[in-house]
């Protein structure tokens, strides 16, 4: 491990043995609230199954994932907090926005408020402060993709979660919108000030959150580090093109 | 193409003509065997006729008994069908425990109805399973409304709980684990996401199970006995009333015809697309 386990107490760790589907994972990373971490690999690497783990979808064999001194799941101690008691803020791919509400009451979904209209009116100041106010009585279904990107995150953010896990945020959009959002969401997740893993696909939102990044391949962490490191010693044929053929994969 | 023979062009025209025509022969045929009884329902008598058979003694009592037993039966079965439709398709893995669930449930659908009435009595009745147990408890089943009430969600409930399923087993997994995410536990995920986006979908199997809940018969005959007034439902009056006035007989089927009719038509227009 590159980081030292002394700089951030809200850091969040997280060592993970299981198999899924397969694949066995094996994995140890460290996310602090300074500066994302970025997991990038090639396809069925597992990536998606690991944040999977962290937020207490798929249970691990063996492992912890700890944040701040607290275990949200430890093997040895027989602690497994369920998904819903983790504050593990998620943002799938393709967004789950629950198509039956409309902008305001998704948002809403996860505000701990006393009252409904509280909780609208603290969805509402979180579109708000998103930008995207005006979204706020649409329905989800007829949003475009660069709305529903926002939204799904203002739904993440609005929950206070204590960890954020994006998995491609920007993957399902259009390459013209798609470095406006990267901005956007790199802002918004710095302002946030939680560790956070971001899965990508794309060199260019490696390059943007900045974070450590972390290679997994066939389950296991690859070569770990910053960008500019990943370019100048690649350990891997992936990590090359990656990193430094700019290859799309 | 070109050097296709005569006789090879008049298999194609003849193919061209009689499939077809065989086709709607067949299909035309099958149409007929459900339509013509429902057409001898409504058309073999005047109106008039079918609305006096309306004022036999039979009639209301049976009308009141099937409304209320009917409507009991859909609320047992939708209130404990969908926890059970829910519980089984949210689990991850099929296994053989599911499999052998699945079947419990879809058993009533390939029972015949009196197998269903003997299967009810050696639970319930005084000399079942059941029976003194329940006779401890004070409490005797047979030819009562409750037993009426039995009976039909014991035949209708599979209609329900397979709808539930099916719907449940088509939601977004994605959507469920970002409301636990968002912190909704289990009852909120249920209530505020499963619920909510497999309504269509049970409220169909619901007007399915209900539509099978008024026309039991033969569970409700031997169960729950043909006691005008008590456990006279609409197909036992209907049932009675053929052996002394087949134009009662036929002014109740109309009835039924008539609910059924409309629950099929409602379900249709609510089908997904």
């Amino acid at each position: 491990m590159t980081a030292t386990p002394t700089d951030d107490p809200g850091a969040l760790e997280a060592d993970l043995q299981g198999r899924v589907g397969g694949l066995e994972i094996d994995v140890a990373l460290r996310a602090t609230a300074e500066r994302p971490t970025v997991i990038v690999g090639p396809n069925g690497a597992g990536k998606t199954t690991l944040l999977l783990m962290i937020l207490g979808a798929h249970r691990p064999r063996a492992g912890h994932v700890r944040r701040a001194g607290e275990s949200l799941y430890d093997a040895k101690a027989g602690i497994d907090l369920p998904v819903e008691h983790r504050r593990v803020g998620f943002l799938p791919q393709r967004y789950a926005l629950f198509p039956h509400l409309d902008v305001r009451a998704n948002v809403a979904y996860g505000i701990r408020a006393a009252t409904r209209a509280e909780r609208s009116r603290l969805a509402e100041q979180a579109l708000e402060s998103l930008g995207i106010g005006a979204l706020a009585r649409r329905r989800c279904p007829e949003l475009s993709g660069g709305e529903a990107q926002r939204v799904a995150l203002a739904r993440a953010l609005a929950n206070q979660p204590a960890t954020l896990l994006l998995d491609e945020p920007l993957g399902a959009l259009d390459a013209a919108v798609r470095a406006d959002t990267r901005t956007f969401v790199a802002e918004r997740v710095r302002a946030l000030g939680v560790p956070t893993i971001i899965v990508t696909h794309a060199r260019a939102d490696a390059a943007a959150f900045g974070g450590e990044i972390i290679v997994v391949e066939g389950g296991r962490v690859s070569q770990r580090g910053r960008l500019e490191e990943l370019v100048a010693r690649p350990a891997s044929a992936f990590v090359r093109r990656f990193a430094v053929e700019h290859a799309p994969y | 193409m070109t050097r296709q023979t005569e006789a090879g062009r008049r298999r194609i025209r003849l193919t061209a003509v009689a499939w077809p025509a065989a086709g709607g022969l067949l299909a035309g045929g099958l149409l007929s065997l459900i339509l013509l009884p429902v057409a001898g329902l409504l058309f073999s008598s005047s109106p008039r006729q079918i609305v006096r058979g309306l004022g036999d003694p039979l009639v209301w009592p049976a009308i009141r008994l099937t409304v209320l037993t009917s409507t009991a039966s859909l609320l047992l079965v939708v209130s404990t069908g969908t926890p059970l439709a829910w519980a089984l398709a949210r689990r991850p893995r099929p296994g053989r425990a599911l499999r052998l669930a699945e079947t419990i449930i879809g058993l009533p659908v390939v029972l015949p109805p009196a197998v269903a009435g003997v299967a009810l009595l050696l639970a319930f009745g005084r000399r079942g399973l059941l029976g003194p147990a329940l006779e401890v408890a004070g409490i005797g089943l047979p030819f009562t409304k409750a037993a009426v009430v039995l009976a039909q969600s014991f035949v209708a409930a599979p209609f329900y709980v397979q709808a539930a399923m099916a719907a449940f087993r088509r939601l977004d997994p994605e959507l469920v684990l970002v409301a636990r995410a968002l912190g909704a536990g289990p009852p909120r995920v249920f209530f505020t996401v499963g619920v909510p986006l497999s309504w269509p979908d049970l409220a169909g199997g619901a007007a399915l199970c209900w539509a099978r809940a008024l026309g039991e018969f033969g569970a409700t005959l031997m169960f729950a006995g043909n006691l005008v007034g008590r456990t006279q439902t609409l197909p036992l009056a209907i049932y009675t009333a053929l052996e002394s006035d087949l134009q009662t007989a036929q002014s109740l089927s109309v009835v039924l015809v008539a609910v059924s009719a409309a629950l099929l038509f409602a379900l249709r227009g609510r089908a997904r697309p």
